[in-house]
């Protein structure tokens, strides 16, 4: 697993505990696995320890009309309390309550929602709902919300959102912050080359190529493969970004990883690209390249 | 892991089991989370208590004493 997705497991940790991930001392050192170890045991005590008071909250709104409680909920609760309540509702009681809340008021709710015990809640909501929710989360810029959702979500609700999702960037925010590579690898499959094509584009534009190196990190071969041949098929400017950026912050084994897994027609296409570049750039992918293994054939293909 | 980190995760709440579980950390990233951590409860305390007087006070008069009564027991 690369830097990027390190990058990942330090910025939701940091947003959990409520700090910079600049904030995060010793801890920046852990592996991804260890700082998703950490989250853990951080989310178990910090959602933990009031969960008595909160319960007993959930069970005294049960006692309201769901519209009364609603009310009561907008008007008493608010937001921040209403998602620590909400993880201890029972899924029945959270979909009676959340069918009368404004969306703007449940999105602000799913801030605050226990990630360890909402799973249930989450997967109770109607499709448009989440929908709904989802693109208010994406206008709040809400993108680790948005990916703790899609690792909660089932695979149809899931499609449905990110078809909600017209901005290629949105795409790539979120999926940097997706826990489940095989939820991610579900989503981005079922993106045509288009789409798919339409967040490279966006890399560029919006400087996210970390991210949409970091999203095919981990999936499998035949996925990378196919992003490798869609980078190929990108402008020369594009293209170059994706160099220049892999220059910039040391991602020279994922593109390697991309040149050893596109077709020999993408790689013909990257190295002429890489003709006219820095010769720099070319020296760094080959010792790339061999550092993954790469065969005599593809080397010399590289340095042609 | 310190026997100092161990007593502040444990003043955090952090149970036992996790406690053991973040043994899988070096000494300097566990402290580093202990720190962290108490940090984000003492504002996470102040952000509820915030939150649950602002409920209190904008309910009725009626309604407050039920539900203070409610999370004192």
């Amino acid at each position: 697993m690369s830097a990027l997705l390190q990058q990942a497991e330090r910025i939701k940790l940091a947003r959990l505990l409520g700090c910079e991930a600049s904030d995060l001392g010793a801890l920046s050192q852990c592996s991804e696995e260890e700082l998703r170890l950490a989250r853990s045991v951080a989310a178990n005590a910090l959602f933990g320890r009031h969960r008595g008071l909160f319960s007993k909250l959930a069970g005294a709104t049960r006692l309201l009309p769901t519209g009364l409680s609603a009310q009561f909920t907008q008007k008493f609760i608010g937001e921040t309390l209403a998602g620590r309540v909400a993880s201890e509702m029972d899924p029945k009681q959270a979909l009676a309550l959340s069918e009368k809340l404004p969306v703007p008021f449940l999105a602000r709710v799913c801030l605050s929602l226990d990630p360890g015990r909402s799973g249930p809640i989450i997967r109770a909501m109607p499709t448009a709902l989440v929908v709904d929710v989802a693109r208010e989360l994406r206008r709040n810029r809400e993108h680790i919300v948005m990916a703790q959702f899609a690792d909660a979500l089932d695979d149809d609700v899931v499609a449905a959102v990110m078809d909600a999702i017209d901005e290629p960037s949105d795409l790539l925010r979120i999926g940097f912050y997706i826990e489940s590579k095989v939820r991610l690898e579900g989503i981005i499959s079922a993106m045509d080359d288009e789409r798919l094509g339409a967040t490279l584009v966006a890399a560029q534009a919006e400087a996210l190529w970390p991210q949409a190196l970091a999203m095919v990190d981990g999936t499998s071969a035949e996925l990378r493969g196919r992003m490798a041949d869609l980078i190929a098929m990108q402008s020369d400017e594009v293209i170059r970004s994706a160099f220049s950026v892999a220059g910039d912050e040391g991602l020279w084994p994922l593109l390697a990883d991309a040149v050893m897994l596109m077709s020999p027609e993408s790689r013909a296409r990257i190295t002429a690209v890489l003709e006219d570049a820095s010769a720099q750039w070319r020296d760094e992918l080959r010792a790339a390249l061999e550092a993954r293994g790469a065969s005599d054939e593809l080397l010399a293909e590289v340095a042609a | 892991m310190r026997q100092e980190t161990r007593n502040t995760l444990a003043a955090a709440s952090v149970a036992d089991a996790d406690i053991q579980r973040l043994t899988e950390l070096d000494a300097p990233a566990a402290d580093e989370l202990a720190t962290l951590l108490k940090a984000a409860q003492t504002h996470q305390a102040r952000e509820l208590k915030e939150a649950m007087d602002g409920m209190l006070d904008a309910m009725p008069r009626l309604l407050r004493g039920p539900v203070k009564k409610l999370f004192e027991r």
